[in-house]
């Protein structure tokens, strides 16, 4: 069988709230998916998934918004505590070791043509570790793991606020707040990628209603 | 009971469900809407919509088994209720009125 495009149908499945509603709206674009590749071929196949999956994705987030459980609450404050956790972890261990990662990422952009002061590079560690912790959030909130890592990135996001206070340019800390998000995200997504579908795991049959 | 008020791409995909019968799912409603209005309506709007007929209990739904041509997903089968029955007659009734007493009206010739 034609295996529909794996990113776009992962991303999907990670946007969703895994419910029927996804269940069925992933399910139909595989299934279409196969019956264009068997007629139009991969190619027009591949273009049809990609942007039907785009024009589907708002309403697979809308279904997860209108989906949303108090229970859910709880999964994403886990999945953004275990990203901080991860970020903590991260941030100690560097410190233990007189910021050997940002020397270190300074020598790679140094040997990559890009001359940076340690500054530099301690805002691309930075960076590097929120998207760490966008994939841990991800990891430990399955249910819904890009809003948590986007969650998770917005509360990266915020704790460069008092950084205005430190004289910085408002233009940079927002620059910054932003990256963190886009970093968490990314961090969700990429671990979303390399993950197992999950409502292939949904349960085989469902009645949520009755047809009588 | 009061017939909810439905939108113009509700009725249609209501009228696509008691259409199709047996055979509504998903996309067989995307394939019947999508050609009798000539528009080319989004997997997920389909479902969004079908999704707002359940709630408001105009159509009921089940997951079949999984199929592999799903890639081992269930596939979500509608099916219109008896309260989607009276708003499918309400509609036509109130449409009848609407345009009762309007003589056939002829296209515009272009400019």
């Amino acid at each position: 069988m034609t295996q529909p495009p794996r990113l776009a149908e992962r991303l999907l499945d990670g946007l969703s709230g895994s419910t029927a509603f996804s269940e069925g709206v992933i399910g139909d674009l595989a299934e279409e998916h196969a019956r264009r590749v068997a007629r139009d071929g991969d190619g027009s196949a591949w273009r049809w998934y990609h942007r039907e999956a785009l024009r589907s994705a708002p309403h697979i987030v809308g279904d997860a918004m209108r989906s949303f459980r108090r229970a859910d609450l709880r999964v994403i404050a886990t999945g953004v505590l275990a990203a901080w956790g991860v970020v903590v972890v991260v941030a100690l261990a560097d410190r233990a070791t007189g910021s050997t990662v940002s020397h270190g990422l300074r020598f790679v952009l140094r040997l990559a043509g890009v001359e940076s002061d340690i500054f530099f590079a301690a805002a691309i560690h930075s960076l590097l570790v929120v998207l760490l912790g966008g994939a841990g959030a991800a990891r430990f909130s399955s249910r819904m793991p890009i809003l948590s890592s986007t969650a998770f990135g917005l509360t990266a996001a915020c704790s460069y606020i008092p950084l205005v206070d430190t004289g910085e340019p408002v233009a940079f800390v927002l620059a910054y707040a932003a990256g963190s998000l886009i970093a968490a995200a990314v961090g969700g997504v990429f671990l979303v990628s390399l993950s197992r579908p999950r409502s292939r795991a949904y349960p085989p049959t469902v009645g949520i209603g009755t047809l009588g | 009971m009061a017939t909810p008020t439905l939108g113009p791409l509700e009725i249609t995909v209501l009228l696509a469900v008691a259409r199709l019968g047996d055979e509504a799912h998903g996309l067989a409603v995307r394939a019947d809407v999508s050609e009798r209005t000539k528009h080319d309506y989004s997997v997920g709007a389909i479902y969004t919509t079908l999704q707002r007929l359940e709630d408001k209990a105009l159509v009921s739904s089940r997951l079949t088994e999984p199929l592999p041509v799903r890639g081992g997903r269930s596939r979500r089968e509608f099916k219109i209720t008896a309260a989607g029955r009276r708003a499918v007659v309400q509609a036509q009734r109130t449409a009848a009125s609407v345009w009762d007493g309007v003589a056939p009206l002829r296209s515009p010739k272009p400019a």
